[in-house]
């Protein structure tokens, strides 16, 4: 993780600076803490550039890795990473606080556009769907340098250990592949009430192994 | 396709995991406001997805900040939404749950959040500044004070939707389960009334069947009806063959 993301732990951690939130334009803000992304979008929506510039620089990586996991090209990659923050730009008004974290927006925003990119291409190629030919293993090891998101990996597969095996395959197709639910009842040939009630049963499986809040 | 109730409930691992389709978000949100114990376990759920995501990392190519900035300069930002003025307007649920079909694709009624809401928003327009012009017009119909929603068959057992606003002149067709075209062939949208015929623009089809929301302005306050009609691709001047599905705005 970049230095900046450090630092801005430290502050959060540190005490309630709220700096940059006194006459804030939402009034339904909660108190942000400076430098958070909560904090940075809440300028990004009243076209602070710099603020823009600065979530940038704490979650690009993890925008560009998650959707470099789903599309694996690097030149799309980069194009939906663009999409990504663009839509951010546009968009920072609509986010809200209260319903739940920046980090969610940011990386819900982010899957969704990495995922619609995946059926585009499956549009294109006349939704042939290559049963089988994508590797869809989790591929733990990918090269990162990132400590913190290296750390989260260490959660996230200690968690997706410990599911099912048909959770995991489930949750791994639709989540890291792109697949609909209904291309993973195929892919595994399961029926399709059961990979709905696998998903579910994982995501509140992993919900509850890494403490999510909402 | 049409799920019931009971499965909707466990739709919400797929709704978080992105792996519905775009007519089963539309559905599966719609059944959110009906449920009590679904919101929260959607936006649980969610987030637990999100921390999937936050735990990849690859650095961007540098150069690639220095063009999303140069774009983002060149790109209008969005105002916040008069979310509580539309849905207090809309409060009626029948009608309310109706619109939902046309709201989702436009996200002027954001569920769950910005993020999902207008992520279908993005997802339907390619072209952000058209989309931008698009949504406000169509958010302009659906947050008028009299709109209200009509709706009609189409081929097929294609559901059609308006949402009309006399006041403003203007109306706003969807539609689910919608058959592709013939080949070199596109569906066409017109106004028709007592004095003919006159287009509203071509209608552009989802892979999943539904329709993006589509404006209409100049609608007459009588006797005005929505057609559609399968024509050459590009559109005609004039309808070229019998419509498809016709829906009159006005009771």
């Amino acid at each position: 993780m970049t230095g900046g993301q450090r630092r801005l732990r430290a502050v959060v951690g540190s005490s309630a600076q709220h700096a940059h939130s006194e006459g804030s334009a939402h009034a339904a803000v909660p108190v942000a803490a400076a430098g958070t992304p909560e904090a940075l979008i809440a300028h990004v929506a009243r076209g602070d550039e710099r603020s823009f510039e600065q979530l940038y620089d704490e979650v690009g990586g993890q925008v560009h890795g998650l959707v470099r996991r789903v599309l694996r090209d690097p030149a799309q990659s980069e194009e939906v990473t663009q999409e990504v923050f663009l839509e951010i730009w546009r968009t920072a008004s609509r986010f809200d606080p209260s319903r739940g974290r920046a980090m969610t927006w940011v990386m819900t925003i982010a899957h969704a556009r990495a995922v619609d990119r995946v059926r585009s291409a499956q549009a294109a190629t006349d939704r042939e769907v290559r049963v089988g030919q994508r590797d869809y293993d989790v591929a733990y090891d990918e090269v990162s340098e990132a400590v913190e998101s290296r750390l989260e990996r260490v959660q996230v597969r200690r968690c997706l250990d410990g599911l099912t095996a048909l959770q995991r395959e489930s949750l791994t197709l639709a989540y890291y592949a792109g697949y609909t639910y209904n291309q993973v009842a195929d892919l595994l040939s399961v029926p399709l009430g059961t990979v709905k009630t696998r998903l579910r049963d994982g995501l509140i499986r992993m919900r509850d192994c890494m403490g999510v809040e909402a | 396709m049409t799920t019931s109730t009971d499965d909707l409930h466990t739709l919400t691992g797929a709704y978080a995991a992105h792996a519905l389709t775009h007519e089963e978000v539309v559905e599966f949100e719609a059944h959110l406001r009906d449920c009590a114990s679904c919101p929260q376990e959607t936006r649980e759920l969610v987030a637990t997805a999100a921390r999937l995501g936050q735990a990849e990392y690859d650095a961007p190519p540098p150069e690639l900040k220095a063009r999303i900035m140069t774009e983002i300069r060149q790109t209008r930002q969005l105002p916040p939404v008069g979310l509580h003025a539309q849905v207090v307007d809309l409060d009626e649920r029948r009608r309310s749950r109706l619109l939902l079909g046309v709201a989702a694709a436009v996200a002027a009624l954001a569920i769950i959040g910005g993020g999902i809401s207008g992520g279908i928003a993005y997802r339907a327009h390619q072209d952000a500044q058209r989309a931008e012009a698009r949504e406000a017009a169509v958010a302009s119909v659906l947050s008028a004070p009299d709109a209200r929603t009509v709706t009609a068959s189409g081929p097929g057992g294609a559901h059609g939707t308006a949402v009309v606003s006399d006041s403003r002149h203007a109306a706003v067709f969807s539609a689910s389960s919608w058959p592709a075209p013939a080949s070199a062939k596109t569906w066409q949208l017109w106004v028709i009334d007592a004095t003919g015929a006159h287009s509203a623009g071509l209608l552009t089809r989802r892979g999943d069947g539904t329709i993006n929301p589509t404006y209409a302005k100049g609608i007459p306050t009588a006797g005005a009806n929505f057609g559609v009609t399968l024509e050459p691709s590009g559109g005609s001047k004039q309808p070229t063959t019998k419509p498809v599905l016709l829906m009159p705005l006005q009771s």
